[in-house]
């Protein structure tokens, strides 16, 4: 088949946005986890939730750009064994736990940890299930092997370390920090791997390995940050942009590789 | 199983490779657009009308592409609205154009690349085998059309009808079977 630059465009608009939504989720469950209370402590701990609520917002209108009817899309939800509907239905479940989130925090005060972890396993849920979109797409090669799951669900995670660090105080984040550059070291691996099965299959990797260099960059600031080389107010800003420029590179690859 | 499971049989070795399969589908089914529901293949090759194989034995043989109208169909199966359906009283696999939300999944899922992306009403368009002439007990145009009679088109639940007998006769064999979608279009 062929399809345009402009068709792919909201794929990597959904799988981004969405994605950096999801990922953060997990990330700031990880960081409740391990004693992290920097966000929920503070008195804006609303506008986390807020702002991931209008990332998946926007992605979600982005899907409709790919829909030849995009008035029909509620028809989209019919089929419980498509991975096209379990989306919509992971989508919707992790935007009515976010809204719950953004209600709670707003009112407490402060966001409670549970809804927090509870967005974390439908966010997951939402990598798991777009990643097997693609995965099920058989006979597009690029697209079905294994390393599509991880390549969505560690490209989340990362995205989603780099904007739960934003709404970090400046003295809070190492934990955070080192969640980074685990995330990096697991995207170059994933990303390794999917650029070796691309050139297997005959296929460019060259913008996979674009992105390695740009996450193993972002991996590097947040490794600065815990040497204490590096402000951690300047670094969150730098480590954000890098993790979603490397995951881009990545995704405009992986689509590009399966359907142009 | 379906009561009728409507099937067809392509002789490879009779296809000469004039695609008017291809243009008679396209014009008396009035398919919209850039869409199209048969294509051709190279048989043994990638390039159509290039020949593999060196002299003195070349080959250039053709293998056209439909549907296969599988009885377990990757496009019903995964398709998110429901629009992608088995007629469970023909064995013809269609799609319900005022559903089709055209997200394209269909076409990516498809071991044979059958749906074909409708780009004036930008939905799914695919072919139905020509359900109403078959419903009159006419063959589909790509089967009437073809000089070279290289389509056999039939219940495959007959044991009498012709394509049934090539099936059993074990001559028949289906394309990409390790896809697992039970496909009900035989290559000779």
């Amino acid at each position: 088949m062929v399809i345009s630059v402009e068709e792919i465009l909201p794929l990597i608009v959904f799988t981004t946005c969405g994605g950096i939504a999801a990922g953060a989720y997990g990330m700031s469950a990880l960081g409740l986890l391990c004693g992290e209370k920097a966000a929920e402590a503070d008195k804006r701990g609303w506008l986390f939730p807020l702002v991931c609520i209008v990332l998946l917002g926007v992605g979600l209108l982005a899907t409709l750009m790919h829909l030849g009817q995009p008035l029909r899309f509620v028809n989209g939800m019919a089929n419980p064994a498509s991975m096209i509907s379990q989306e919509s239905y992971w989508a919707i479940a992790f935007g009515v736990v976010m809204v719950i989130d953004l209600v709670v925090a707003k009112l407490k005060g402060q966001a409670m940890a549970a809804v927090r972890w509870i967005g974390a396993l439908v966010g997951f849920g939402l990598m798991v299930v777009t990643g097997l979109a693609y995965y099920d797409c058989a006979f597009l090669p690029a697209w079905a092997t294994a390393v599509t799951i991880p390549l969505f669900i560690v490209g989340d995670l990362l995205m989603g370390a780099g904007l739960v660090l934003l709404f970090e105080r400046a003295e809070m984040p190492r934990t955070l920090h080192a969640f980074t550059v685990m995330a990096a070291l697991a995207w170059v691996a994933v990303a390794v791997g999917y650029a070796v099965y691309l050139m297997g299959l005959g296929m460019s990797a060259g913008l996979v390995f674009a992105s390695i260099v740009v996450a193993i960059v972002a991996g590097a600031v947040s490794a600065c940050v815990l040497a204490g080389k590096m402000p951690a107010a300047t670094a969150k800003i730098v480590v954000l942009v890098l993790a979603v420029v490397a995951v881009v590179l990545a995704r405009w690859a992986f689509f590009a590789a399966g359907v142009l | 199983m379906a009561e009728t499971r409507y099937g067809m049989v392509i002789d490879t070795q009779h296809c000469v490779g004039c695609q008017t399969c291809t243009v008679s589908c396209k014009i008396s089914n009035e398919v919209p657009g850039s869409a199209h529901w048969n294509h051709l293949e190279s048989l043994t090759g990638d390039v159509l009308y290039q020949s593999t194989g060196t002299f003195p034995s070349p080959t250039l043989a053709f293998r056209p592409m439909l549907c296969n109208h599988c009885d377990d169909p990757a496009c019903a199966k995964h398709c998110p609205t429901g629009a992608m359906h088995k007629d469970e009283t023909t064995g013809i696999v269609s799609v319900d154009q005022d559903v089709c939300i055209g997200c394209g999944y269909c076409d990516w899922v498809c071991p044979y690349g059958a749906p074909s992306m409708d780009d004036v009403d930008r939905v799914m368009s695919k072919c139905n085998f020509c359900a109403d002439r078959v419903a009159k007990g006419i063959e589909p145009y790509c089967v009437a059309s073809c000089p070279a009679n290289a389509r056999i088109f039939g219940d495959l639940n007959d044991p009498t009808s012709e394509a049934a007998q090539l099936v059993q006769s074990g001559k028949g064999r289906q394309y990409l079977a390790e896809a697992g979608t039970s496909p009900c279009v035989y290559y000779i």
